[in-house]
């Protein structure tokens, strides 16, 4: 998956590039209007993660651009403002999502993901880890072929952590893309605690193996077995 | 009083006045000139009646007209002169009763003979005719001031209207309205200035009001970029595997700490924006199913907390002209205070009808004064880390619709009502 990152802080840039290539992204980015522009006519990318205050002119007009001559490029735009009529005038013309300054790099990661997934209908809907298969419109989970149900938050818990496999997933993002900017940090943790609770109950009755780890104080990781 | 009222008042006082001393003056002028004038008719008569009897030795025609009389007293002998001029009362034989007259006396001699004469000329018709005179004259005095009022009054308003115009101006400014100030044109000086110089404050507010504005989203920019990179780089920091407990302690106060001052960041922007009427958008919001929503937000914590909710929510859709963001802001913040802040096993009780919507919860009682939790920043007992800018939200959300808020607190429950109509 090539992606293409349109974001002038160089820090911020280089962190979500990191992350992303550890998913086995292809990640490039400029840091300017300009640049950005040559890029998406010269080449083809899956995904564009665009911050729409460029040094040098708007995100807004580079997504303009896309949709019309690559329209199925998916794009992301991340912002530092968080108004409604910015969110609303980027979903129409064309962004598939919007994501406010700061965010969890993993929060990115799935979103992204559910970008790709949706772009790519051919197959891709099934997503497998390990025993785990989760075929995601219609969100059904099977372990180990057994059918096991799960409430709306164990699913997008568990999604979550297959997305971002491998890393460390704090509590802070996974309180964040479940419950959004609502509910308080405190109370969230011991939610967090009773739904991986639960969600380990139900991976060891279906297939005997436990495949979240819990990291002291950070938070979780879902770990391929070795 | 108004401006006219006062000049007019004035006006009349100091009018009433000078025309009061100066009909006083016109009277006794007046009088003076017809008594003068009688006199000297009187003095005519006398030398006239002289003169017949010096060169002619006759008397002349004596036939009383109107009341005017003269007697003639013959003496055949020198009698010492005499004259006089004086007012008496008289019985008037045309009028039939006692009036007054002017007594004329002279003496004058010829051959031999005196001639004692008196002249009897009534004043009544005179009096009368003074009294007319000024009568008229005070009834066109109260004619003119009449019409000078008048005139001052509607001159007064017609002069006085661009400056009104202006205070209407004024007063119907709204800073988000582009069309400005609209002043009327006028060629008189003061109000001229005074435009000018509302104009050139008003530029100033507005200029200031944009500038306060870009400074907020610039700020707000500025603070959420270096706050995404911490928060990056600590979340590549943990996926490294090789930390001492005590080094993720640390590592995870940060990550508190960071996402502590994100959401204490983007509140301070939204409260700087609604002072700033920057959420001028506003629609027809369905509150019912707002609270529907936000209360399935929150189960999780309902849950935990063991807490019953009670819904009292009118059947049909209640709607409130807002702009829809702040209404969810508004309802999250209020039902999020009821579940924070209240006790494990307690109760929220939220009502909701076409005159208010009131959230009562169990709770802690406070311990200091109800509405500085209002305040930013003020923090009741329970909860520490819960940031106190949620109700200062609520309180700046309603009074920008100018929705009545209240607060009590009372055996044991906290109730916040927001009413929708003027109490």
């Amino acid at each position: 998956m090539k992606i293409l990152i349109i974001e002038d802080e160089k820090e911020l840039a280089d962190s979500i590039s990191i992350y992303l290539s550890q998913e086995k992204y292809i990640c490039e980015s400029v840091n300017n209007f300009a640049f950005a522009s040559e890029k998406i006519d010269l080449y083809n990318y899956d995904c564009l993660i665009v911050d729409i205050m460029l040094p040098d002119g708007n995100g807004l007009d580079i997504i303009k651009n896309l949709k019309k001559n690559k329209p199925d490029t998916g794009v992301i735009i991340i912002s530092a403002k968080n108004s409604l009529d910015d969110k609303i005038k980027g979903l129409d013309i064309g962004a598939d999502d919007y994501l406010t300054k700061p965010f969890h790099l993993s929060e990115l990661n799935s979103r992204l993901r559910s970008i790709i997934r949706r772009r790519n209908f051919a197959g891709n809907n099934e997503i497998i880890f390990e025993k785990i298969k989760v075929i995601t419109d219609i969100c059904q989970v099977f372990i180990d072929n057994k059918e096991i149900s799960l409430t709306k938050k164990e699913y997008d818990l568990l999604l979550f952590l297959i997305i971002n496999k491998g890393r460390v997933v704090t509590k802070e993002s996974i309180a964040e893309h479940l419950w959004g900017d609502d509910i308080d940090m405190v109370d969230s943790f011991d939610f967090i605690y009773n739904h991986i609770k639960n969600l380990r109950k139900k991976m060891m009755d279906a297939c005997g193996e436990d495949y979240i780890e819990a990291i002291y104080k950070m938070g979780y990781r879902l770990n391929i077995k070795k | 009083m108004k401006l006219i009222t006062k000049t007019s008042y004035y006006y009349i006082i100091f009018s009433i006045i000078g025309f009061i001393i100066g009909g006083y003056i016109f009277y006794h002028i007046t009088s003076a000139i017809i008594n003068n004038r009688t006199n000297d008719d009187l003095k005519t008569e006398m030398e006239l009646i002289e003169e017949q009897i010096f060169s002619s030795d006759s008397l002349p025609d004596f036939t009383p007209y109107f009341g005017h009389q003269i007697v003639v007293t013959i003496y055949n002998k020198k009698i010492n002169p005499s004259f006089s001029l004086r007012d008496t009362m008289m019985y008037d034989t045309t009028l039939k009763k006692m009036s007054p007259f002017r007594h004329q006396v002279f003496t004058t001699n010829k051959n031999g003979k005196s001639y004692l004469i008196e002249i009897f000329q009534p004043l009544l018709d005179t009096f009368q005719l003074i009294e007319d005179i000024v009568l008229v004259m005070f009834i066109m005095f109260a004619f003119l001031l009449l019409s000078l009022i008048l005139i001052n009054y509607y001159v007064s308003r017609n002069t006085w209207y661009p400056f009104y115009h202006t205070l209407k101006q004024i007063r119907d400014y709204d800073i988000n309205n582009e069309n400005g100030l609209n002043f009327t044109k006028t060629n008189i000086n003061e109000f001229k200035q005074l435009n000018d110089v509302v104009l050139h404050m008003s530029n100033k507010i507005f200029y200031n009001y944009v500038s306060l504005k870009e400074f907020t989203e610039n700020a707000s920019h500025e603070i959420q970029t270096p706050l995404a990179i911490v928060k990056s780089k600590l979340e590549l920091l943990i996926q490294s595997q090789s930390y001492t407990d005590e080094q993720m302690d640390m590592i995870q106060s940060m990550f508190t700490a960071i996402s502590r001052l994100s959401k204490l960041n983007s509140n301070l922007i939204l409260l700087s924006k609604i002072e700033n009427s920057q959420f001028h958008n506003v629609q027809k919001v369905n509150v019912n199913k707002i609270i529907e929503l936000t209360i399935l937000n929150f189960e999780d914590l309902i849950n935990k907390k063991e807490l019953t909710i009670q819904k009292n929510i009118h059947t049909a859709n209640i709607e409130i002209e807002i702009n829809p963001t702040l209404a969810e802001v508004l309802i999250t913040n209020l039902i999020s205070n009821a579940v924070k802040h209240n006790i494990p096993k307690g109760k929220i009780d939220i009502l909701l009808n076409y005159q208010m919507l009131s959230i009562s919860n169990t709770g802690l009682p406070l311990e200091k004064d109800p509405w500085l939790m209002f305040d930013r920043f003020k923090k009741s007992n329970a909860n520490s880390e819960s940031l106190g800018l949620g109700l200062s939200i609520v309180q700046k959300i309603a009074n920008l619709y100018h929705l009545p808020i209240s607060y009590t607190y009372e055996s044991g429950i906290h109730t916040l009502t927001i009413l929708f109509v003027k109490p």
